[in-house]
């Protein structure tokens, strides 16, 4: 009862917005912002500190241990060397990681997929549709090309070789493509957000409801 | 004086324009470093706050041109920009040196204006000046003279008979070139004037003609001819000496007392009050001895010329013809320039003295032309060649050459920076640190304070643009120069807040009120939404159908606290169906929040009446973000590994790195042998259209998003729609549609008030 109460004011603190930005609001904010970052660091002290290097001190852990002291003194002008130890050590892993998933779980499946949807093994509607996904990357592509040579005016057209033009239309047609997936993903966004808003004006009314039932008795 | 940049024209010192092109001119001044005055070069003290602009320290005792080339050219820190160095010029002495203020008083007191630049020339020399304004055909050499100055010879040669009756033009010639014709003259021939009475000589003229009435008429020491330029020596030459010529120097030196005709560094020492005419303590000027350089100067004179010595001058009134020169007295009678002293000549009073003694030897000695000669030479002559100037003053055991040193009197020695500390008494020579001036009024001065160069631009100074500057760049200039300012201001300043209008708030809320009301109403008991048909959801729906009793799943809890409304209804849906299938679950995260996440719908789960608490394995947060995926996956897949991978998420990067590490898992197990680790997801609807070619390409085994993939997974598993979800759907099809309303009407809007604004 008192989280269903204690989430309808908070709601209703961050939809004070409407009227401008105020002292709720602000509360509102400060208050999940405080939360959550006090919630994390209370996460990440018993799942790993506590769980993985005061519980059961194994010898593996003495590395990342000493790695994570070093990390410390980054904070240290003086000694903030020796912390480059421990960046070097995470970002080496990381981009190394980071490169070989990203080839071989991005690079290739996509290059893979868009060439084998275009086929004709599925019929003409698979066909096309991967045509399609096919034309939109490239041209997505050529939308970004600086050696493109744009013209930004009927005139300035007209001025331009004929190969130019095509340039200027096949990058027109690669920013259709890019503005047709931004508007995709704000369809998304306004879904989930509406989603989201949903979700809470259903708890804001389900927490006064339960009030009143518990006041009145019913 | 002043050379303007753009014509080269001299002008005067305090010209803030050239007289000739109008181009502003540029001067260097001593910046005073006690309150930033601009002063005058040559100021020993500040002309507004009195602080001294040079220290009355230590001066060589060495002579300045061995010290200048010990140490090399010094600089000075004045440098003149409008008045370059000629090539070849040694840096001696004065070569440097504008013409003094004194020598300015005779150019007239106005600057020529352009196209008068004889204006200011004598009458005398502006008849020359119109005679000579053809240049000489061929070039000048020491033997032959060019037209323009064989004539100027020929004019002078009849100086015997007087063509004119009236003294003037003689009397405004300056000393300096004065001693220029006395040179040439032979003075043992040019018989004396007839002497005049010296009633009416001014008292301080009186005194000077004493002087040169003594037995040994100095001559002027001008040793220094082949300083002149050849075209100027010619004049020299071609003037007859028809009369006696006298040197002007045997004025006391005591003349130059006058402030204007003292050197600039005394010039702010004595003030005008103070002048020995007016001092009671000062010596009188007839009074006071000769300088011992000036004695040995009359000894030299007395030698060369004993018929010009002083016993030939019977009587002072001799002394103004005697003081022209050769060239102008000759085209006058003798008697009648002697007749009086011209009242030009009476004004200059003291002043002309100053003149012979100060400036005579330096001009010559420099060879420094003032510029109204200056614009007579002929295009064709050569200039002054400086390089064959004497050699810069030894010093102090050099009187001869110490012109400058010799003139200052007893009383104001005091006052002239010494070469000796008075506080120790050593010699300048071993507290000198630093190499001495070379040029200049300090000439010869040590220590100096390094002076602050400034330019003085003359006021309301807007340059313009030669070349005038198109629109766009002035545009973008006026850009930059925007940004710049705006970007500096606004890094220090607080962010203003937004300002809320009331229209905007009303409009606001209205939008808010009307989405609240269709989230909250319910139109219509049958659900106006129907869960669409989606291949990847039946696919989903599969792939857990496949799983055998006991099967592993990983659950990846990738999504953060404010999705939780959205994400609860995708994980209690996709756990519903796994623990129906009897899975084990092992529940993971790679954010800080998952953990919490994982108990709440581990407790919802173990709500359900046939659900084992050991079933449910939480694995809790796992640090390192895309290598803690794969220190998961890894150790996941070390033994027989799950046999199923479902990520959660709201965000795209986090199933972006799932995917890709699941691909490298696979990759090796698939070399191993081993089948390769399903994957399936559950996204928000806000992540799914970016996530979408992922899960087509590497999710084969299903996923789906949103309300809209519950109710599609829920009627995929035959199950009766959900209430809840059904309302929720119903509620999300109508304010998506008023928001697609809304949205339309206000682009619409926009458009049309746009149209309006722009028409």
């Amino acid at each position: 009862m008192i989280t269903l109460i204690a989430g309808a004011i908070i709601t209703l603190a961050v939809f004070s917005y409407l009227l401008g930005d105020n002292l709720l609001y602000r509360w509102a904010l400060a208050l999940l912002v405080g939360s959550g970052v006090g919630y994390a660091l209370a996460i990440v002290v018993r799942e790993v500190l506590v769980t993985r290097l005061m519980g059961t001190v194994r010898s593996l852990y003495l590395v990342p241990l000493i790695l994570g002291a070093l990390l410390l003194l980054k904070g240290f002008p003086r000694f903030s060397a020796f912390g480059n130890i421990s960046m070097g050590f995470i970002i080496g892993v990381g981009a190394a990681v980071a490169v070989s998933g990203a080839l071989l779980g991005t690079v290739i499946p996509q290059v893979r997929d868009t060439g084998a949807a275009v086929t004709l093994q599925g019929g003409w509607s698979p066909f096309l549709d991967g045509l399609l996904a096919l034309a939109g990357t490239i041209l997505a592509l050529f939308a970004f090309s600086p050696r493109v040579r744009v013209a930004r005016t009927a005139e300035a057209e007209a001025e331009l070789p004929r190969p130019a033009r095509l340039g200027t239309w096949v990058q027109q047609l690669g920013r259709g493509f890019i503005t047709v997936a931004l508007a995709v993903a704000f369809g998304g966004a306004l879904t989930s957000a509406l989603t989201l808003f949903i979700g809470r004006w259903w708890a804001v009314v389900g927490a006064v409801m339960e009030a009143i039932s518990r006041l009145t008795g019913s | 004086m002043i050379r303007c940049p753009k014509c080269n024209t001299l002008n005067r010192d305090s010209s803030r324009f050239c007289s000739e092109c109008g181009a502003p001119l540029y001067r260097t001044r001593i910046r005073c470093p006690q309150c930033g005055t601009l002063n005058p070069v040559g100021n020993i003290f500040c002309d507004q706050c009195h602080t001294r602009l040079v220290p009355a320290e230590e001066t060589p005792a060495t002579p300045a041109a061995k010290l200048t080339e010990e140490t090399g050219p010094r600089v000075q820190g004045i440098s003149l920009p409008t008045r370059p160095a000629p090539a070849g010029e040694s840096g001696e002495t004065g070569a440097q040196q504008p013409m003094p203020d004194w020598l300015m008083g005779f150019l007239g007191p106005e600057t020529p204006e352009p196209g008068e630049t004889s204006g200011a020339v004598p009458d005398g020399l502006a008849e020359r000046a119109e005679e000579t304004a053809a240049p000489p055909e061929e070039p000048v050499t020491p033997t032959e003279l060019p037209d323009w100055l064989t004539g100027l010879a020929e004019e002078s040669a009849p100086a015997a008979v007087p063509s004119r009756p009236e003294p003037e033009p003689a009397a405004e010639l300056p000393d300096w070139l004065t001693g220029l014709a006395e040179e040439s003259a032979p003075a043992a021939a040019a018989p004396a004037p007839e002497p005049e009475p010296a009633a009416e000589l001014p008292d301080w003229l009186a005194g000077l003609v004493e002087e040169a009435a003594s037995p040994s008429p100095p001559a002027p020491p001008i040793a220094a001819e082949e300083g002149i330029p050849d075209w100027l020596s010619g004049i020299m030459e071609e003037v007859p000496a028809a009369e006696p010529i006298l040197e002007p120097e045997p004025q006391e030196p005591e003349a130059s007392l006058e402030p204007a005709a003292l050197p600039d560094w005394l010039a702010g020492v004595l003030e005008p009050e103070e002048t020995p005419a007016q001092r009671p303590g000062a010596p009188a000027i007839s009074a006071a001895p000769a300088p011992d350089w000036l004695s040995a100067w009359e000894e030299d004179i007395e030698e060369e010329h004993p018929i010009g010595g002083r016993e030939d001058l019977s009587a002072e009134d001799t002394w103004p013809e005697q003081q022209a020169p050769a060239s102008e007295s000759a085209r006058m009678g003798a008697g009648e320039m002697a007749a009086e002293v011209p009242d030009w000549l009476r004004a200059l009073g003291p002043r002309s003295g100053a003149v012979a003694v100060e400036a005579l030897p330096e001009g010559l000695e420099q060879a420094e032309l003032p510029m109204w000669l200056e614009q007579l030479r002929p295009p064709g002559t050569a200039p002054l060649d400086s390089s064959r100037a004497p050699e810069a003053p030894p010093g102090e055991e050099a009187p001869v050459e110490g012109l400058t040193r010799a003139e200052i009197p007893d009383w104001l020695q005091p006052y002239r920076p010494t070469a000796t500390s008075p506080a120790t008494g050593t010699s300048a020579l071993e507290m000198a640190v630093s190499a001495p001036e070379s040029e200049g009024p300090l000439s010869g001065l040590a220590g100096l304070l390094p002076a602050l160069p400034g330019v003085d631009a003359p006021a309301h100074f807007a340059p313009t643009m030669a070349v005038p500057l198109p629109q766009t760049v002035v545009q973008e200039a006026q850009l930059w120069q925007q940004l710049l300012e705006g970007g500096a201001g606004a890094q220090g300043r607080p962010k203003p807040r937004a300002r809320v209008t009331w229209p905007a708030v009303v409009v606001r809320v209205m939008v808010a009120l009307v989405l609240v009301l269709a989230s909250l109403l319910r139109f219509s008991e049958t659900p106006l939404a129907q869960p669409p048909e989606q291949p990847n959801v039946s696919a989903l729906y599969a792939t857990i159908e496949a799983l055998q009793p006991g099967a592993e799943v990983w659950i990846a809890f990738d999504y953060t606290l404010a999705d939780v409304d959205e994400m609860d209804f995708i994980v209690e849906a996709l756990l519903e169906h796994l623990l129906s299938r009897e899975a084990r679950i092992v529940a993971v995260s790679t954010l800080p929040e998952g953990p919490g996440l994982i108990a709440d719908r581990f407790a919802w789960a173990l709500g359900r009446p046939d659900v084992s608490p050991d079933s449910l394995v939480s694995r809790g947060f796992v640090a390192g973000g895309t290598a803690g995926v794969a220190q998961i996956l890894t150790s996941a897949t070390a033994d027989a590994g799950p046999h199923l991978l479902v990520v959660l998420t709201s965000r795209p990067e986090k199933l972006k790195a799932w995917v890709e590490q699941t691909a490298v898992i696979n990759g090796a197990r698939l070399a191993e042998g081993k089948p390769a680790l399903p994957l399936v997801a559950g996204v928000s609807a806000a992540a799914a259209p970016q996530l979408r070619p992922y899960l087509n390409a590497s999710a084969q085994a299903g996923w789906l998003s949103g309300f809209s993939g519950v109710a599609a997974y829920l009627q995929a598993r035959g199950l009766p729609p959900r209430e809840d979800i059904s309302r929720r759907l119903d509620a999300l099809l109508v304010t998506q549609w008023l928001a697609a309303s809304l949205l339309a009407a206000g682009a619409l809007f926009y458009l049309l008030a746009g149209k309006q604004k722009t028409g």
